[in-house]
């Protein structure tokens, strides 16, 4: 193959071969062994070299936390809007129907991007149920999360994991686990109890070269020496196989104790060992649960007196029945409670703590504010459904003119398109100013509560995204318009085709009338 | 089938994907050449090898056989897009099957070998790949953001992945022997 040839493979894969010439590249791989060599070499390293720079992204972000790549910031300079406004006539037209008016795209394309972690139905296993104090050695899972296939390391805490069989294990770290399928892990150090209902009955843990097999049970494996690992079955059976034997070795049942080596099993006399107990797992992650809850009260008791809130909806001081949530700031402008449109109370971040669940197109709050803000800080606490359109709407204004917000989330997992939390504000027609994070929301975050915040700061010149508690983006702000927030409508944007709805809970909202520094931001 | 049984067939099921995965991605990603319309579609074939996994003949090789069900995939994704034929012929794609199976036995030395080469790279050279395939980026927005042509980034992309084979093939031979 010459040097062009070659060249005309590499066009081909990414995707610059005009079309006319497929055919005869097409029939050269049919009938040249070394070309479709080489072109299945090309394609292997295309796929290799995104799946490698996708996970130096994942580490690199779970190393620094929210952090904008260079090469983000570079794809950035002199990039077109996504976006364009329509006429004003358009606008007004539109909201006449009963409609608001951001009707933009939000992307050229707004096919869900995935990320190369393929065929998640298979490799997840397990999902994390409760955690306390759990401190993880690189990969970090938290409540809700869902476990992959594959090894990770505890290493101090503990850990419940229910297995998609129906089995939980209760993991206390320092630990080393390694997820097979949704039946099975094994137990490279550490402690673990298993819980198998009837439903996964032939749930195995691996250790020392043994395959704990269960029969219906409670049962342990003290993996915490590497010289010493014990099988005990708290309660039911259990049957021990050694390496890939078929036949059982040794049946232990309640109060059953083995030692295990490589080659032998010794039974033990029964012994208490410490195994962490799923039940006291549970309570004591109610109780730290309980304890944030607590905190947060304080908090948003001394919040409701900052003198700089103009808007702050926590959820708790509601009339359910007249869909009433009370501005609790203590300067809030006269008849701004807000109004609960559709949706339903369900709990929030911690049990007792009041939420709304936005299901359905058209669910909303709705708040009257006859505000004008130059600096200001919008914050809010809400958890996004894995199954939610791409574009979520926080809120927006649902006027025109220059000074009109619009804050969303769009897109998932891929940086390059404009996605992340996007805040809008309008300038002088037609021009749109847009402030992008650039970090979207992966498919793990989701499910998960998160609080962002976003500050538009006029005096700086700047406007600043975070998630919780972290700056994520600093965008440069060369507009001088105040916000005019007369009426803030929460959590959707209309009924049109294309859903932006918010789909998933909400229970904190704050508004500020100035630029809050990242400590204070931190406290929510 | 028992309860062991069946854990048995999932463990096989999870070891043996994550063994095919990237071949059948090359294959699905060569044939439909758009990351984003091969991740959809690499999707579906998980799912229908899972699904019908209970039909994989453990005598032969599951690549191939991944690889056989990937292909009715790519069939399907063209007749959704409308394509009057399939770009890629039956015969090319049964010999471009052949060749990911036979190329399977270095794959994982393979992306080892990245990795290592990845950082010899210079700075610069990383960051454009880091644009294209980080972020997806098509070739023109690269050039957008390093002043460039569409042209002279093709050119350069396609001397770094030289560049990356030649050092793969030294290293592969390096950890092979």
């Amino acid at each position: 193959m010459t040097d062009a040839e070659r060249q005309l493979v590499d066009l081909y894969l990414d995707g610059c071969l005009p079309e006319t010439e497929h055919e005869s590249l097409f029939r050269r791989l049919e009938n040249d062994a070394e070309a479709l060599s080489y072109l299945s070499a090309r394609s292997q390293l295309h796929v290799d070299l995104r799946r490698s720079f996708k996970r130096r992204k994942l580490q690199q972000m779970a190393v620094a936390g929210a952090s904008t790549s260079i090469t983000q910031i570079s794809l950035d300079r002199g990039r077109k809007p996504w976006f364009s406004w329509r006429p004003l006539a358009m606008a007004a037209a539109v909201m006449m129907m009963g409609f608001f008016w951001w009707s933009w795209p939000i992307a050229d394309d707004p096919i869900a991007v995935e990320s190369l972690q393929l065929a998640p139905d298979l490799t997840q296993v397990a999902v994390v149920t409760q955690l306390v104090d759990a401190v993880w050695n690189d990969v970090e899972f938290q409540t809700n999360d869902r476990v992959p296939i594959g090894s990770f390391s505890l290493k101090a805490g503990l850990a419940r994991l229910q297995f998609l069989s129906g089995a939980t294990v209760v993991i206390e770290g320092p630990a080393e686990l390694e997820l097979t399928s949704d039946l099975g892990a094994k137990v490279q150090s550490g402690l673990v109890t298993a819980n198998v209902p009837p439903v996964a009955e032939g749930f195995t843990l691996t250790a020392a070269g043994w395959r704990a097999v269960d029969r219906g049970t409670i049962f342990g494996i003290d993996a915490r020496s590497p010289e010493r690992t014990e099988v005990h079955v708290i309660e039911g059976k259990v049957d021990l196989y050694h390496g890939a034997d078929a036949a059982v070795s040794k049946t232990l049942t309640t109060g059953g104790t083995a030692r295990l080596t490589s080659s032998t099993l010794v039974e033990q006399p029964a012994a208490s060992a410490d195994f962490p107990r799923e039940a006291d797992v549970i309570d004591r992650a109610a109780r730290a649960s309980q304890s944030q809850f607590e905190g947060w009260k304080l908090h948003s008791n001394g919040l409701a007196e900052d003198p700089g809130l103009v808007l702050y909806l926590d959820f708790e001081d509601i009339d359910a029945e007249r869909g009433v949530i009370r501005n609790r700031a203590s300067g809030a402008a006269r008849h701004s409670d807000a109004t609960l449109i559709g949706g339903e109370w369900t709990q929030g971040r911690w049990p007792g703590k009041n939420a709304v669940a936005f299901h359905r197109v058209g669910d909303l709050i709705r708040t009257s504010l006859r505000k004008r803000l130059d600096a200001a800080t919008f914050i809010v606490s809400l958890r996004i459904e894995p199954e939610s359109p791409l574009t979520q709407t926080i809120l927006l204004t649902p006027d025109v003119g220059p000074g009109q917000i619009y804050w969303l989330i769009a897109g998932r997992e891929t940086p390059s398109r404009g996605q992340g939390t996007v805040f809008i504000k309008t300038g002088d027609q037609p021009k749109d100013l847009r402030f992008t994070s650039k970090h979207p929301f992966k498919r793990n975050a989701l499910g998960q509560w998160h609080t962002l915040a976003v500050v538009h700061d006029p005096a700086n010149k700047r406007v600043r995204h975070y998630l919780n508690g972290r700056l994520i983006k600093e965008n440069p702000l060369d507009d001088a318009h105040p916000l005019k927030l007369r009426q803030l409508v929460i959590g959707n944007w209309g009924f049109t085709s294309e859903p932006r709805n918010f789909t998933g809970r909400m229970d904190e909202l704050a508004v500020f009338e100035r630029a809050l520094s990242l400590e204070e931001i931190a406290k929510f | 089938m028992t309860y062991n049984d069946e854990m048995n067939a999932r463990e096989r099921l999870a070891k043996h994907w994550l063994e095919a995965e990237p071949s059948v991605q090359a294959y699905v990603f060569a044939a439909v050449s758009r990351f984003q319309d091969a991740e959809d579609v690499v999707q579906q074939v998980a799912l229908t090898v899972a699904r019908r996994f209970d039909e994989y003949d453990e005598t032969r090789s599951f690549s191939a056989w991944a690889l056989w069900l990937a292909k009715s995939h790519i069939v399907d994704h063209y007749r959704k897009k409308g394509r009057e034929r399939l770009l890629f012929s039956d015969a090319l794609m049964d010999k471009f099957a052949e060749v990911l199976v036979q190329q399977q036995a270095v794959r994982a030395a393979r992306s080892e070998a990245l990795e290592h080469c990845l950082d010899k790279l210079p700075e610069k050279s990383r960051q454009i790949l880091a644009m294209r395939y980080e972020d997806d980026a098509p070739i023109e927005r690269v050039a957008e953001a390093i002043e460039s042509t569409a042209g002279a980034v093709r050119v350069t992309l396609y001397r770094i992945r030289n560049l990356l084979a030649e050092c793969m093939n030294s290293e592969v031979t390096r950890i092979t022997q």
